[in-house]
């Protein structure tokens, strides 16, 4: 389980605070998804939530030890991967792995089968004696997610992980959170695009300009969120809002016609229009990203 | 702790960091050969036949005995005639005696009708019977007045340098013994001794044996162990219990330690530059690097602290630097033992192995430092190398320049004051670690001052020379503890 309270991060004395007395906190059996646009605090929250970076202030407990008073202890139960995994070291897959583990107090005859282990579930199996120096941006990144992975500690933040893998690299990420939430593990998956997200967390966090701004569970989020769909109709007339207002609200401007509702489907709304005789050139549907993005201007 | 020791062994046991160790401490120990050699060119095995004898008195009948020797390897030379010149120095009649050597390269001359041994000297030289021997043959002879020869039944050990294989050392002794033909005296067991008097005043506390015992005519060759640091060392020999031959017959040999110190300096900004150079390398690959390339993060995410992180890293480093500069002390003996003959004294050898470590340790220190507290990739690169060279070269350079402009100047005759300014400023600088050690032990740099006392001044320069190691630590030790 990872506490943090009051967390706050001054890069440089007079700049405005990176993240601003953050309180979260990450449950066992538990993913948290932590989304904000680019530069909201998210990678300056977890870097200071892992120990990479110092905090101002504020605290953040990882299984009851205070990752800046007992580091070690702290860094015992967590695993990191980062936005931008950098390997410069001079070694293969499975000499880096066996390192990391070594800290850890993890023999090098189980860091071995471990990281033999987590290479194959990674895909990285036939990679495993190439330098990580030279991997591509995707497997420095798969390889992150199974070097946070070599000492089975029970919290794990995943910062931007899903940039820059591959369609199949997503899916398997997906299930390693899903079967580490299984594990009773705790897990904090950021992200700037919230439909991402959409599908493994149980509850989102909301961070803009440095502030929490809310924590919503994924279910009461689809509750409150409204899709809109936004169509643009080369035959409009003013019969269409009637026909259209048992989805919801109608609006149009110009050629475009605005339908903003619960639980709408696109496919059926066009459906209707092509049946009326409308012609549609184009379609484009926005869910959660809508409540997300208002919320964030409700801010400023 | 466990991450502590984890970290230490693996930065020790790194393929980079283990081949620059081996490379710089072949380099190092190169250089002090090359300058070992350079001071001690090996002469011609071989230049001559030398000789030496003894004259004997047997009660009015005096007989010479003689060993001829190739001055290359104290080999006997056989088939050489030794003769001799019995002269009258009243009247300056002579009488010539001669006399082939034999296969052991000893002959005996018997000299008779010796009427007035008190104005009468021999004149011994060498003979060859052959042109090939003509060339060997040294020039010169031995000059024994009648009245010096040595009674009957006793005996007479002659000693000899040979194979001067370096200008600063003799490498071997020749020790040879005489008793008049015929006239055994039984064993002699001969014992030497060293001693640092140069005036010849020879304490014997303490004696070696030379090797075995003599008999009648015998020849041992040994290298003398010349192992003090002072510029003479005398050689006495005790045969049966009495010193024989106290004065004039002593053996001078001249101790190179001097010399070695002049050989030593000749590479010392060689020396200062690879142990430097060393000390930064094995911090950038150790510690700056990682802090650069971001390779850190993934480092300080793992159960360990960014203070103790950094401390195995330095550890790792001094483990190192210390293990080359023994290399290099270790080098140095031996190399003073191959050359010279010279067993080094201990304090030169700690001198070297101490001023090595600290140069290029309180370098690396600094360099941690940049490391923990700069992050562009060209001032945590550049910025350790500039300052080690304004340090090593730029600064020695242009304090005198500037004292000049002073009217201060050093050398013979040069003030006190700017020697005072000139040690000042060593302290002030982390790679003078050399110039600040050595002027505590050999120069007259400090001793002019009347501040000076040897041994508090020894032991200021080594604590201070620590400093610059353990201050720039304990400073990262800090920062690194509050630094992202």
């Amino acid at each position: 389980m990872i506490h943090v309270r009051g967390l706050s991060k001054v890069y440089h004395r007079g700049d405005p605070p990176a993240i601003d007395s953050i309180d979260m906190d990450i449950h066992n059996s538990e993913i948290v998804g932590f989304v904000g646009l680019n530069g909201a605090g998210k990678t300056t929250a977890i870097r200071s939530i892992i120990g990479v970076i110092l905090p101002t202030s504020g605290t953040v407990s990882i299984d009851g030890s205070d990752i800046v008073k007992e580091k070690a202890a702290a860094s015992m139960n967590v695993g990191w991967v980062p936005e931008t995994p950098v390997y410069n070291h001079d070694a293969s897959a499975l000499t880096l792995l066996k390192y990391f583990a070594g800290f850890f107090g993890i023999s090098p005859e189980i860091a071995e089968r471990r990281a033999m282990e987590l290479l194959e579930r990674l895909s990285l199996s036939k990679q495993a004696d190439r330098r990580v120096m030279n991997y591509s941006q995707g497997m420095k990144k798969r390889f992150a997610i199974a070097a946070a992975m070599i000492h089975e500690p029970n919290n794990y933040l995943f910062d931007e992980t899903l940039n820059g893998i591959d369609a199949e690299g997503v899916e398997l990420f997906r299930t390693i959170i899903r079967d580490l939430r299984k594990d009773g593990k705790a897990v904090l998956l950021s992200s700037h695009i919230l439909s991402e997200i959409e599908d493994s967390a149980d509850r989102v966090i909301i961070i803009d300009h440095g502030k929490i701004i809310d924590s919503i569970s994924i279910e009461n989020l689809r509750n409150k969120a409204t899709t809109r769909v936004e169509f643009t109709v080369s035959n409009i007339d003013g019969s269409i809002t009637a026909a259209l207002r048992k989805y919801g609200e109608v609006e149009i401007k110009g050629s475009t016609i605005f339908v903003r509702g619960r639980d709408i489907q696109a496919s059926a709304i066009n459906e209707d229009l092509v049946k009326l005789g409308y012609k549609v050139n184009a379609i484009r549907s926005e869910t959660l990203e809508n409540y997300f993005l208002n919320l964030v201007r409700d801010q400023k | 702790m466990k991450a502590f020791f984890y970290e230490f062994l693996k930065r020790i046991t790194e393929k980079k960091v283990i081949i620059l160790t081996i490379v710089s401490t072949a380099l190092l120990i190169a250089l002090v050969y090359s300058s070992y050699s350079y001071s001690a060119p090996p002469s011609e095995p071989h230049s001559g036949y030398d000789f030496t004898g003894a004259l004997f008195n047997d009660s009015g009948s005096y007989y010479f005995d003689s060993y001829v020797f190739n001055d290359g390897s104290g080999s006997p030379v056989s088939n050489i005639a030794v003769s001799l010149t019995l002269v009258n120095e009243i009247n300056q009649s002579s009488v010539k005696f001669s006399h082939c050597t034999n296969s052991d390269g000893f002959s005996n001359v018997s000299i008779n009708n010796v009427s007035d041994p008190t104005n009468c000297c021999i004149i011994a030289n060498m003979n060859a019977n052959n042109a090939n021997d003509a060339s060997s043959i040294k020039p010169g002879g031995i000059h024994i007045p009648a009245t010096a020869a040595i009674p009957y039944g006793q005996s007479a050990i002659r000693i000899c340098e040979f194979s001067l294989q370096s200008k600063l050392a003799p490498s071997c002794i020749l020790a040879v013994s005489f008793n008049a033909t015929g006239h055994p005296s039984g064993n002699l067991m001969v014992y030497y001794n060293y001693s640092c008097d140069t005036a010849g005043v020879i304490p014997i506390e303490k004696s070696d044996i030379l090797g075995g015992e003599f008999t009648n005519f015998s020849v041992i060759k040994f290298s003398p162990k010349i192992s003090q640091q002072y510029y003479y060392t005398n050689i006495i020999f005790i045969v049966n219990g009495k010193q024989i031959f106290p004065t004039p017959d002593y053996l001078a040999l001249f101790s190179p330690a001097g010399d070695l110190e002049k050989a030593y300096e000749s590479v010392y900004y060689e020396v200062a530059f690879i142990m430097g150079i060393l000390g930064l390398s094995l911090a950038y690959i150790s510690y700056n690097k990682d802090r650069m390339s971001g390779s850190y993060q993934e480092l300080i995410v793992r159960p360990s602290t960014r203070a103790g992180l950094m401390t195995s890293r330095f550890f790792s480093v001094s483990f190192l630097l210390i293990l080359v500069s023994s290399m290099e002390g270790l080098a140095t003996y031996l190399l003073g033992i191959i050359i010279f003959s010279f067993y080094t004294p201990l304090t030169f050898i700690l001198y070297i192995m101490f001023s090595s470590f600290v140069l290029s340790d309180a370098i690396a220190a600094i360099s941690f430092l940049f490391g923990t507290r700069i992050r562009s990739p060209a001032g945590i690169v550049a910025l350790p190398i500039l300052l080690f060279f304004l340090l090593l070269i730029i600064v020695p350079a242009i304090v005198p320049e500037i004292l000049s402009l002073f009217g201060l100047y050093g050398g013979v005759g040069g003030s006190e004051t700017y020697n005072l300014i000139i040690l000042l400023v060593s302290f002030f600088n982390p790679t003078s670690s050399f110039s600040i050690i050595g002027s505590s032990l050999y120069r007259p740099i400090m001793k002019v001052s009347s501040l000076y006392v040897p041994d508090v001044v020894i032991w200021i320069s080594v604590m201070y020379c620590v400093l610059w190691i353990i201050v720039p630590y304990i400073g990262n030790y800090f920062l690194s503890k509050n630094s992202d």
